[in-house]
């Protein structure tokens, strides 16, 4: 078997919004093209943001 | 998809699903359209929002050559795949990131392991008992996909005046560990048991630590490839004592049966 570069060493703690910090303000369009402001669709709900590679591929 | 079957056990549980990609929204809403996605797909085209978060991914070249995957244009811009859970003050109180896109966790352990909310969708459970412990396992569903991570777990009742021993023990003791019975492409993670007591037996001379009582651990398990149907064969080696004598080292197994998906494409 071939020897495969090695995975760099992530520290996924330091990548992106930390635990404890207040999720920054997200404003997008979804499918139907209506711009979604994150926090305020939420309503004072809790949530779940799930970020994915791509829906094509 | 996999989101939208829990979708209902999500709101139950007063959580609000989002989705993000670099997708412009006509690929969303075909998406949405073909799975039936009723949750917001948020289109984050240029992968402004993705930077701006700090989640673009700068290592997709280098996890691409490991993972042996060929190098495109159109991976530059995505994020680090993973989940972040916010509280009702939009606070992160949970976050799950991997290096692989293809391995995620599914959406009843995000649910009921981040967020302490329960699903309702099937699950695989089995349970067996001996003279001395009952065993119970199960998984966040019944079936698998591959590359998705699975959580199996497992609850140990160890009967009122016996324990069992928990890691490290000298040579002589047999301590409680979980095996699963392999098969092709299967990786598992390693046990999450909780700390074992040290107890001091005078007759013995030692301390050892111990669990007594009921008890839970988990693991996660990843199938790499569809095998059609699976028992997944879970052994927990042990040996159960009291404070004046011990059993023989005993197992025992249960088999969680599984069903074989492939992979949604689109």
């Amino acid at each position: 078997m071939s020897t495969r570069p090695p995975l760099p060493v992530l520290d996924f703690a330091r990548i992106g919004p930390a635990i404890g910090s207040h999720f920054p303000d997200v404003s997008l369009p979804n499918q139907q093209g209506e711009i979604v402001d994150l926090h305020a669709a939420r309503d004072g709900q809790r949530a779940l943001i799930v970020f994915h590679r791509s829906a094509s591929w | 998809m996999e989101l939208q079957r829990s979708l209902p056990d999500y709101q139950r549980a007063g959580i609000v699903l989002f989705a993000v990609s670099y997708d412009p929204i006509e690929v969303l809403a075909a998406f949405a359209a073909k799975h039936g996605i009723t949750y917001d797909l948020l289109a984050d085209v240029g992968s402004h929002a993705i930077r701006a978060l700090g989640l673009l991914n700068e290592h997709i070249a280098e996890q691409h050559a490991h993972y042996g995957v060929p190098m495109r244009d159109h991976v530059r811009g995505v994020p680090y795949p993973g989940s972040f859970a916010l509280d009702q003050n939009g606070i992160v109180v949970g976050k799950w990131f991997e290096q692989s896109y293809r391995v995620r966790p599914t959406a009843v352990w995000l649910l009921e392991d981040g967020f302490g909310g329960e699903s309702t969708l099937p699950r695989a459970v089995a349970e067996a008992t001996t003279a001395e412990v009952r065993v119970s396992a199960w998984l966040s569903g019944r079936s698998y996909r591959p590359y998705q991570k699975l959580e199996l777990n497992l609850e140990v009742d160890v009967p009122t005046g016996l324990h069992v021993y928990g890691q490290p023990v000298p040579d002589g003791y047999t301590p409680l560990t979980v095996a699963v019975e392999s098969l092709d492409g299967l990786e598992v993670g390693p046990l999450e048991l909780p700390a074992p007591r040290p107890v001091h037996f005078a007759e013995l001379g030692e301390t050892l630590p111990v669990h007594k009582g009921t008890f839970r651990g988990q693991l996660s398990v990843i199938l790499l490839k569809n095998l059609g149907p699976v028992n997944l064969s879970v052994r927990v080696s042990y040996q159960a004592c009291s404070d004046r004598s011990c059993y023989p080292p005993g197992e025992v197994t249960v088999a969680l049966p599984l069903e074989g998906l492939d992979n949604v494409r689109d």
